[in-house]
């Protein structure tokens, strides 16, 4: 039996806002370690606390910023077949999902502040059980793949 | 059918109903309002009742209103309804988009002889038209007209077994008249003795749910009596029993009640259960006080399940439910009974009848040896961490008794490595899970939403995975989960799944 992985990659901009969105929770991270600083010196509150704070908002920083954007990047794979959507993804457990084409009700593009400045847009489809995504794809790219998926989508006679 | 398409109105006793929905919309803007009237010390009680009598004034008017304004007409292929005081609001609920007609008569209801009508469609998460007195007449042509049924029987019939080998149907000979479908006789009826539905209620296991509502309940009864100096402390602890004995024999007569009054509920819920098909539909009737109907197309069944709990299980019975759009999962368990109890040996010919079709597996895969660990380790692992505070902390000596988490921790991993299974065959997928409770799911591969391998770091040195299928209904993701088999059979499966021919043999 011969089975395709799926192949595409997504968008290279997608690392650097992946890696902006880490430096923006970092920026959180830091805001939240400086109040509970200052709240520490102010009422006298017990170190540790301010010491685990700094501890957790620094390692999300690193493997929001050096490792989970890298992982992702290298993880995910999407294919568009005839017949269905293949997505290999997962940053500790490996996944690949499959979802048949006749199943999809709804094809999307969304697209938040920090995509928009990298210029990338989000896929979403949605089926009666659940929504999937391809994050990050450039702007044409995505466009392709709406359009692709809602015709293939369409030609099939969908049934619940 | 020259009256079909005539706009038509509910019976006239829905106005109660509209009235009671206005209020209970209201119920915070009239508190408030009672409140600071009430607490306005220089307010006249002409006020107070004026008040009063205007809004009730109102609410019937708007009630009536309301009823003036909702009418429905029903085409051949879809109703149409129109309503709203202020706004109006038309919809169209096409047959095609309709997974499930229900309709159920509480006392009021019963009194007029009308019924309270449900349709649920396919994409919305609460039902698309709620009618609370429709006339029994009008609510089985209602029914019939938009439940796809006789007509299309073999469509479905078809469309279950994937267009391949066509099932041995008991008889179908529907009439392909719906308008004479009531007055002619069902394919298959199955009722649920008495004595069964009792025995259902009685190892219905919510007598842990409803222990927990009560004691929620009583304090609370506690608080608000003891507010109003109606409850004395005293007088209640005087009641309390002594000694040990005493509060276990307290204690089991308590729970002893609550079983009872738990198995009085449920029976008179399911009291009467009974099942029909008729070609592509079925019908399901039950209720003592309440009686209520449900009947959905054999084509939005999505998948069956077969759950024995402990208890149903040493009596050699199991229940049977079906995963339609408007399944509700509750306590773990679906709440669409096909079937609520019937002899574990007789439900394939049950779901023959009923669900034809459905293929029941002829065997079961396992999982190997390897994958012991993984139905362990996890358990085990929670239980053990959550077992140190116990140990430790337990007084008297008696902190070894906190042992028993990791134990029942093994055993219920133990229960489900083997109750695991599945099974592949005629385009539909057997999966036999859980505990201490053996569920068993039958999923069409049609009805797979979408399906996932997934592979753990854990898995991964052992070459296993999980293949995990999601198929549609309302109130919950249902995720069938085959897991630790490995990862080859996993990935064979899905190639399967995915309707590509495993021409070449794997292995």
């Amino acid at each position: 039996m011969e089975d395709l992985l799926p192949n595409e990659k997504l968008d290279a901009a997608a690392l650097r806002a992946w890696r902006m969105t880490g430096w923006l929770y970092a920026a959180a991270g830091t805001v939240i370690v400086g109040a509970a600083l200052w709240l520490t010196i102010r009422f006298d509150w017990p170190v540790w606390i301010v010491g685990l704070l700094a501890v957790i908002a620094a390692v999300i920083a690193v493997l929001e910023i050096a490792v989970v954007p890298k992982v992702r990047m290298a993880r995910f794979r999407y294919a568009i077949r005839e017949d269905e959507i293949d997505l290999l993804h997962g940053l500790v457990v490996r996944k690949r999902t499959l979802i048949p084409m006749v199943k999809i009700q709804h094809v999307d593009t969304k697209q938040g502040p920090i995509l928009r400045r990298y210029g990338l847009l989000t896929v979403t489809f949605s089926t009666a059980a659940g929504n999937h995504e391809i994050p990050a794809l450039d702007a044409a790219r995505a466009e392709e793949v709406q359009t692709r998926i809602a015709r293939l989508a369409r030609i099939t006679d969908d049934e619940l | 059918m020259m009256n079909c398409n005539e706009p038509k109105r509910q019976h006239p006793i829905s106005v109660l109903f509209f009235i009671v929905k206005i209020v209970k919309d209201m119920i915070y803007p009239l508190i408030a309002f009672i409140l600071s009237t009430a607490l306005n010390d220089g307010v006249r009680p002409l006020w107070i009742w004026g008040g009063i009598a205007l809004f009730t004034a109102a609410a019937v008017a708007l009630g009536a209103l309301s009823w003036f304004r909702y009418v429905y007409r029903l085409e051949k292929n879809a109703l149409h309804v129109e309503y709203g005081l202020f706004v109006r609001k038309r919809l169209t609920v096409p047959r095609d988009r309709v997974q499930s007609v229900d309709t159920s008569a509480g006392i009021v209801q019963q009194l007029f002889g009308v019924q309270k009508l449900v349709i649920e469609t396919a994409g919305s998460r609460k039902p698309e038209v709620v009618m609370n007195a429709v006339p029994v007449a009008e609510a089985e042509r209602i029914r019939a007209a938009m439940v796809k049924g006789a007509a299309e029987a073999e469509a479905a019939a078809d469309g279950w077994t994937d267009g391949g080998s066509s099932p041995e149907l008991p008889v179908l000979t529907a009439p392909a008249n719906p308008a004479a479908e009531p007055s002619s006789p069902p394919d298959a009826v199955y009722r649920v003795p008495s004595a069964r539905i009792l025995l259902y209620s009685a190892t219905s296991g919510r007598l842990f749910l409803s222990l927990a509502i009560i004691g929620a309940l009583y304090s609370q009864i506690e608080d608000i009596l003891g507010m109003f100096g109606l409850f004395d402390p005293e007088t209640a602890e005087s009641m309390l029993p002594v000694t040990v004995a005493g509060w276990i024999a307290a204690s089991a007569a308590a729970v002893l009640l609550i079983w009872l009054l738990g198995t009085a509920v449920i029976t008179a819920k399911e009291y009467g259960f009974t099942v029909e098909r008729r070609g592509g539909k079925l019908l399901i009737r039950r209720g003592l006080l309440e009686k209520k109907q449900f009947s959905v197309a054999l084509e939005r069944i999505q998948a069956v399940h077969v759950h024995q709990n402990p208890l149903r299980r040493l009596f050699g019975f199991a229940s049977v439910n079906l995963v339609t759009f408007a399944s509700v999962k509750e306590d773990g368990q679906i709440n669409s009974l096909l079937c609520p109890l019937v002899p574990a040996r007789e439900v394939p010919a049950l779901l023959d009848a009923f669900v034809p079709g459905i293929v029941w597996p002829d065997g079961f895969d396992r999982p190997g040896r390897e994958a012991l660990t993984g139905y362990l380790a996890f358990p085990l692992a929670f239980a053990a961490i959550a077992a140190v505070p116990g140990l430790i902390w337990i007084p008297g000596g008696y902190g070894w008794t906190a042992l028993a988490l990791p134990a029942a921790a093994l055993l219920f991993g133990w229960l489900r490595f083997r109750n695991a299974g599945w099974h592949y065959r005629d385009g539909q997928v057997a999966v036999r899970f859980g505990g201490f409770n053996r569920q068993l799911a039958l999923v069409p591969r049609r009805r797979i939403q979408w399906f996932r391998v997934k592979v753990s770091p854990l898995q991964k040195r052992r070459k296993l995975a999980t293949l995990q299928l999601i198929t549609a209904s309302s109130g919950f993701a249902a995720a069938w989960q085959i897991r630790h088999i490995p990862r080859r059979t996993a990935e064979a499966l899905m190639f399967r799944l995915r309707g590509r021919d495993p021409s070449s043999p794997h292995e």
